[in-house]
């Protein structure tokens, strides 16, 4: 039982870090092959499309971990909770 | 020679010791030493992560990156922030609960210890080696330029500094001069942001204006140059740059100074916030060097080109704003980051020399802690003599491809075996020594071949390999043959560790 929920975690982690990898290469292959793309402003700013997408990106992954760590941890806790008073 | 460097400068050297003589009395074990004890809390370590993460080449390279080629700083500096996501889903937690001092100790858990240890005691010297001699240079530049000392006198003093931490203070010594270092950087990047925003009215929007202005690309400013170009180039730049830190052994061996996985998982997220943060506050500092430097000619010299070369554009930056005070104060911050990267550095090649080869290889165990403790101090101080001796050597070397060159490797390397040692069962030590190999063969033969030093050493007119970073094709080629060989030849060593 234990082992079937290590890999179920396992198999879930390198799926969220595909994700972020894929989402990092999407932003890298269109430096690529549109960098005009990214070069384009937005609006009447002076702001690019690749410096918002990027930074877009960056404040993305910083959530993404916040909320990853909230629940490995909090479920953890739970876990030895139960353990305890079982 | 600038008064507020030196005094700055030497503010950050008495606190320092003054935290290595108290480090020094809690560093009696082994345990201590290598890991401060596990004594790190997840916010302390987040911090000491975002130190090892944000070298001088940060504040200083990327800086003069966008000053150069503008988006293209911001491309490089997000790379790190992406690597963090990564290093929290696949290493926080297995790392802590694998390890105890080493990144090693993670890959004996599951293969035949001996082969294993001296495979990636081997890598993890390579890629220390490369890395601490790039930030060498960078700190004998740096000090030739804001002091006026000599290189030999800079590598000297550096790496006095870096031994005397590392030998008395260990871990704990070494995680308190980062935190304290990061804390100092992450202030010096606030205040020049807020002085480069100040001088626009706080508008973002008018900084950006002036720097489209006063940029000679002028719009294009705000878009990629043709520093990546091409998918072969912008891959193996992102697969460096996100898979590069996962390698590399000072940073991974952060996670054995927490108590537990919480903490582990904690300490990244931190990091991760940090580095997120700092990399904005480039975006504002980094556009600010061309908003504010380009049409200066205290800082430019007649054929565009800026003062003292591109990697100075912060540090401009800084006494353009705020005189010689700013600048010696930023300045002593990009030495005291060198200073305490090389430290965690040092204290990586110590830890694998002594726990990886002495102890477990060469005496199989049999060693007392006072004996490992005694080599590892040694080993310390031998490898900073090493470190000046090569710097000194090398002090002519582009700083970024030598530290291309330890990122490449770390990816190439180090990262392939580790992930599939704690993903992938049917691995054997054989597999994994020889994808290992492999990927380090082929990351430093491509760099040879590679414009970085076939054409730029060599003087050929045309590379043999097309791109700056080797990892397109070392890091696949590392897993194709770790896959090929466990696959095809399974040893009865690894099955007996496996049951295990």
């Amino acid at each position: 039982m234990q082992r079937t929920d290590e890999e179920r975690q396992g198999a879930v982690d390198l799926l969220l870090a595909v994700l972020v990898m894929v989402i990092y290469f999407v932003y890298m292959l269109t430096i690529a092959f549109a960098p005009e793309v990214f070069a384009r402003p937005i609006g009447a700013s002076k702001v690019s499309i690749g410096l918002a997408s990027g930074i877009a990106m960056a404040v993305f992954m910083v959530a993404f971990c916040a909320w990853y760590t909230q629940r490995r941890n909090q479920r953890e806790e739970e876990a030895s909770h139960d353990a305890r008073h079982r | 020679m600038n008064v507020t460097t030196l005094a700055v400068f030497l503010v950050f050297l008495l606190i320092t010791f003054v935290i290595t003589g108290w480090a020094a009395r809690r560093t009696g074990t082994r345990n201590e030493f290598y890991a401060a004890g596990e004594s790190i809390t997840g916010v302390q370590n987040g911090f000491a992560f975002a130190g090892d993460y944000m070298s001088a080449a940060t504040l200083l390279g990327i800086a003069g990156l966008y000053f150069t080629s503008g988006l293209d700083g911001f491309v490089y500096n997000v790379g790190g922030v992406v690597g963090w996501p990564i290093l929290l889903f696949l290493l926080a937690e297995r790392l802590r609960r694998l390890g105890r001092y080493t990144l090693t100790d993670v890959l004996s858990q599951r293969l035949d210890e001996k082969p294993i240890r001296i495979f990636a005691a081997g890598a993890n010297l390579v890629v220390l080696t490369f890395y601490m001699v790039s930030q060498m240079v960078g700190a004998g530049v740096l000090m030739n330029l804001l002091l006026g000392l000599s290189f030999t006198w800079s590598a000297l003093l550096v790496g006095t500094l870096m031994t005397v931490y590392v030998v008395f203070g260990g871990m704990i010594a070494t995680t308190w001069v980062q935190i304290i270092k990061a804390a100092l950087l992450i202030a010096a990047a606030l205040t020049l942001a807020a002085f480069a925003l100040g001088t626009f009215d706080f508008s973002v929007g008018a900084l950006l204006d002036a720097a489209v202005a006063k940029h000679p690309t002028g719009d294009a400013v705000m878009g990629p140059s043709t520093l990546i170009s091409g998918p072969g180039a912008a891959i193996s730049l992102g697969l460096t740059l996100l898979f590069g830190p996962a390698g590399l052994p000072h940073i991974l061996m952060r996670f054995f100074t927490v108590p537990n996985v919480k903490e582990a998982r904690k300490s990244a997220n931190v990091a991760a916030a940090l580095v997120g943060g700092f990399c904005v506050l480039m975006v504002v500092i980094g556009y600010g060097t061309v908003a504010v430097l380009y049409d200066n000619p205290a800082y430019m010299e007649l054929d565009g080109t800026l003062k003292g070369g591109s990697n100075m554009a912060s540090l401009h930056l800084a006494h353009a704003l705020g005189g010689d005070v700013f600048l010696g104060f930023v300045a002593a911050i990009a030495f005291a980051t060198i200073l305490a990267v090389v430290s965690g550095l040092t204290l990586a090649a110590a830890a694998t020399a002594s726990h990886d080869l002495y102890a477990t290889v060469i005496r199989g165990g049999k060693q007392t802690e006072r004996e490992e403790m005694k080599v590892s101090r040694w080993s310390a101080f031998t490898f900073a003599a090493i470190g000046i001796g090569l710097s000194i050597v090398f002090q002519h070397e582009n700083i970024n491809v030598l530290a291309a060159t330890a990122f490449s490797i770390a990816a190439s390397a180090t990262f392939p075996v580790l992930i599939l040692a704690l993903f992938w069962k049917p691995l054997t030590t054989a597999g994994a020594i020889a994808g290992g190999v492999a990927g380090l063969v082929a990351a430093a033969g491509a760099i040879v071949l590679g414009p970085s030093v076939w054409v730029a050493v060599f003087g050929n007119a045309q590379p043999v390999f097309p791109y700056q970073y080797p990892t397109i094709l070392s890091m696949p080629l590392a897993f194709i043959v770790a896959f090929a060989v466990s696959l095809l030849a399974p040893s009865p060593v690894s099955e007996a560790a496996a049951a295990k």
